[in-house]
């Protein structure tokens, strides 16, 4: 890989569980901000894009391979580059990968899927073992082995299959269930949005937070796309619903109408009443305070 | 202290990779809030915890099907995550709040880099906590005859890092003037207990090389806070599942290891029926701690619990009525004073 842009692993191996970054780590934890809201041992993901450069967080990616006490091992994939380029299209068919995994995911331990897969392919437990020695044994973080992990991640990735189940997203806030195959194909179109034509915009998939953390999520983003849920319950509500970007500012600036949103979810089911009725509730309030020059009512 | 109404109460915890923080603390939550029960204290996780604990208790449960426990059902923890489970009567609440993260972290070597900025938040939380939990694998401890294993065991606790961590608090706490409590857990402890279900009793035998092992930590903590009033070190040997057996303990060289290398330890248990997890001996910690807040009252009026103290005298009567409550709850027969 050239310079503009890297790829990191991390894993673990049999002598230890010590997850470690095969080589060199990225600069700065930036999906640590999302500590509260997903357990990064279980799938997560959290993609920035801003200023047509990207970075990408995936975790809880499960590997076949286990440690010696048979505990079962995982992926953290951690890549950095500009949009709009091979490696912004790369990061994309590994999320999408990532995103139809979700498909598999149950309470309790986790099973290797398509993305885990096509990594244990390319990082055989010989090669994880050899590069996690070599970075025990020397100061060095791209000799020997290491030098090939951002290859072997690219040929890992260029394995994937290429049919990802993308679907049109117009919206600059969104936000739906993991188990709704209609909220995951439209987190990809967001993707997709993102990474190839280049907008500003982040992406969640969080595993512990619900609806009512979304303001404290991303309420501050531009434009962003959650996919939450999964172990307590939240796969009952798995339609994707528009997020009021900010309280007091209904369809704010250069969003686009609320109306688009809302017509987009009428075509999944479970779209309750109440729910609607509370998003009507929240606009009115928003407007409201708006006028009344009021701060958003949870500040 | 906020003005709220509540006010936060951080607890730390202290130990290597896999020895069974996670579970100790999940564990105590849980049976903190069967403590509770049926009293005017009304006890509910905060933000995202709850969610975090049932992930726990469904990874548990896979580690339990059909009858055999598998232990790598828990993979580590990847990130520190901040338990919290508020105690409140009539909207006045003392938020107790765990910090946990990769046990892994202790030791420079395998935290890696990016998170150097972290770990110093989380000794800033440990350095700040009146109270510090100590978790310890009996099993590491109990099945070591050899004195290559025993060698194993101090490393694989980390007893000197453990030791240099507690030093650093108990200096912060005698700086400060402010009392401590010191909660050495060994958990991973049911195969020596016959009051959970098990059926020998070695209880003897696992407090003795307990105190043995961390005499380095507690000789650290004593002497650093020699000048302090309202230290106390106790022992709270903890089921954190409380219905699995070990059943076998290996201590095995790794491939191509030279004499003095640090052998592998692995355990396996079973499960006993009928494989209901059945923890014992956390909700102790709790009433300690409680103790440790009334306490505070016959103190010099310096300090969080002292001031904590006093918010509860002020206009929180009912609160402070359910803390000396748990405090007067008997700690039971596993709990030491040491
Ligand atoms: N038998 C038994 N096993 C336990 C007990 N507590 C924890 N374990 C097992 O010990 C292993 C480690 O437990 P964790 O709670 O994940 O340990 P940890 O200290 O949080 O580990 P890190 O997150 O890696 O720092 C898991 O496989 C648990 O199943 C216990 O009381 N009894
Ligand atoms: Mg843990």
């Amino acid at each position: 890989m050239g310079s503009d842009h890297t790829a990191y692993l991390m894993t673990a191996g049999l002598s230890s569980d010590d997850y470690r970054f095969l080589g060199r780590a990225p600069k700065e934890a930036f999906w640590r901000r999302y500590a509260d809201y997903t357990s990064f041992e279980r799938p997560s993901a959290v993609v920035f894009c801003k200023d047509g450069a990207f970075r990408a967080y995936l975790s809880g990616i499960a590997s076949a391979r286990k440690d010696r006490t048979k505990t079962p091992l995982r992926y953290t994939l951690v890549m950095e580059g500009q949009a709009r380029t091979p490696a912004a299209e790369s990061l994309l068919f590994a999320l999408a990968a990532f995103v139809g995994d979700l498909v598999h995911v149950k309470p309790g331990p986790l099973s290797p899927a398509s993305l885990g897969e096509a990594l244990d392919k390319t990082f055989p437990e010989e090669f994880v073992e050899a590069a996690l020695s070599h970075l025990r044994d020397t100061d060095s973080k791209d000799t020997g082995p290491l030098a090939e992990v951002e290859s072997r991640i690219e040929k890992a990735i260029a394995a994937l299959p290429r049919d990802t189940h993308a679907a049109d997203c117009h919206v600059r806030f969104f936000c739906g269930g993991r188990a709704s195959e209609s909220a995951r194909a439209t987190l990809v179109g967001y993707a997709e949005r993102l990474l190839i034509d280049g907008e500003a915009g982040t992406i969640l998939i969080v595993n512990l937070a619900s609806r009512e953390h979304l303001e404290l999520m991303g309420g501050t983003e531009p434009s962003c796309g959650v996919l939450f849920a999964g172990e307590s319950g939240e796969e009952a509500h798995s339609d994707p619903l528009e997020w009021p970007p900010k309280k007091g500012f209904p369809g704010s600036p250069k969003g686009l109408p609320r109306a688009f949103a809302l017509r987009e979810v009428q075509a999944e089911p479970g779209l309750s009443i109440p729910h609607l009725g509370r998003i009507i509730l929240r606009a009115l309030r928003s407007v409201r305070d708006f006028f009344l020059g009021r701060r958003p009512a949870n500040s | 202290m906020s003005d709220e109404g509540n006010i936060e109460f951080k607890v730390a915890i202290l130990g290597p990779r896999r020895v069974g923080k996670t579970s100790l603390i999940t564990a105590l939550l849980s049976e903190s809030q069967k403590l509770l029960a049926g009293t005017p204290v009304s006890i509910a996780s905060v933000g995202t915890t709850e969610a975090r604990i049932a992930q726990h208790k469904n990874d548990l449960r896979g580690s339990l099907l059909a009858g055999e426990f598998h232990p790598g059902a828990l993979g580590g923890t990847q990130a520190p995550f901040t338990f919290t489970l508020s105690m409140s009567v009539n909207k006045t609440a003392i938020v107790w709040a765990i910090l946990d993260y990769p046990g892994g972290w202790l030791d420079a070597r395998t935290r890696g880099s990016e998170n150097d900025a972290e770990w110093e938040r989380c000794k800033r939380w440990i350095s700040e906590s009146p109270v510090l939990l100590l978790p310890v694998d009996a099993s590491v401890l109990m099945e070591a005859t050899l004195k290559r294993e025993k060698i194993t065991a101090q490393h694989l606790l980390q007893i000197g890092q453990t030791e240099e961590m507690a030093r650093e608090w108990a200096k912060g706490r005698a700086v400060a003037k402010q009392p401590g409590l010191v909660v050495i857990a060994p958990v991973k402890c049911e195969s020596y207990f016959n009051d959970n279900g098990g059926l020998v009793d070695k209880n003897e035998e696992l407090y003795r090389r307990v105190v043995q092992a961390y005499k380095p930590v507690i000789d650290a903590v004593r002497q650093e806070m020699s000048g302090t009033t309202g230290l106390s070190i106790q022992y709270h040997p903890v089921d954190t599942f409380g219905c699995v057996e070990l059943q076998s303990a290996e201590w095995r060289a790794p491939d191509g290891s030279s004499e003095q290398a640090p052998l592998l330890f692995s355990a396996t248990y079973i499960v006993r029926p009928p494989g209901q997890p059945n923890p014992k001996g956390a909700g102790g910690i709790l009433v300690s701690i409680c103790r440790q807040i009334v306490e505070a009252q016959s103190g010099k009026g310096r300090g969080f619990l002292s001031e904590l103290w006093a918010w509860l005298t002020g206009g929180k009567r009912r609160l402070r009525q359910a803390v000396e409550d748990l405090s007067a709850v008997p700690l039971g027969n596993r709990v030491r004073m040491l």
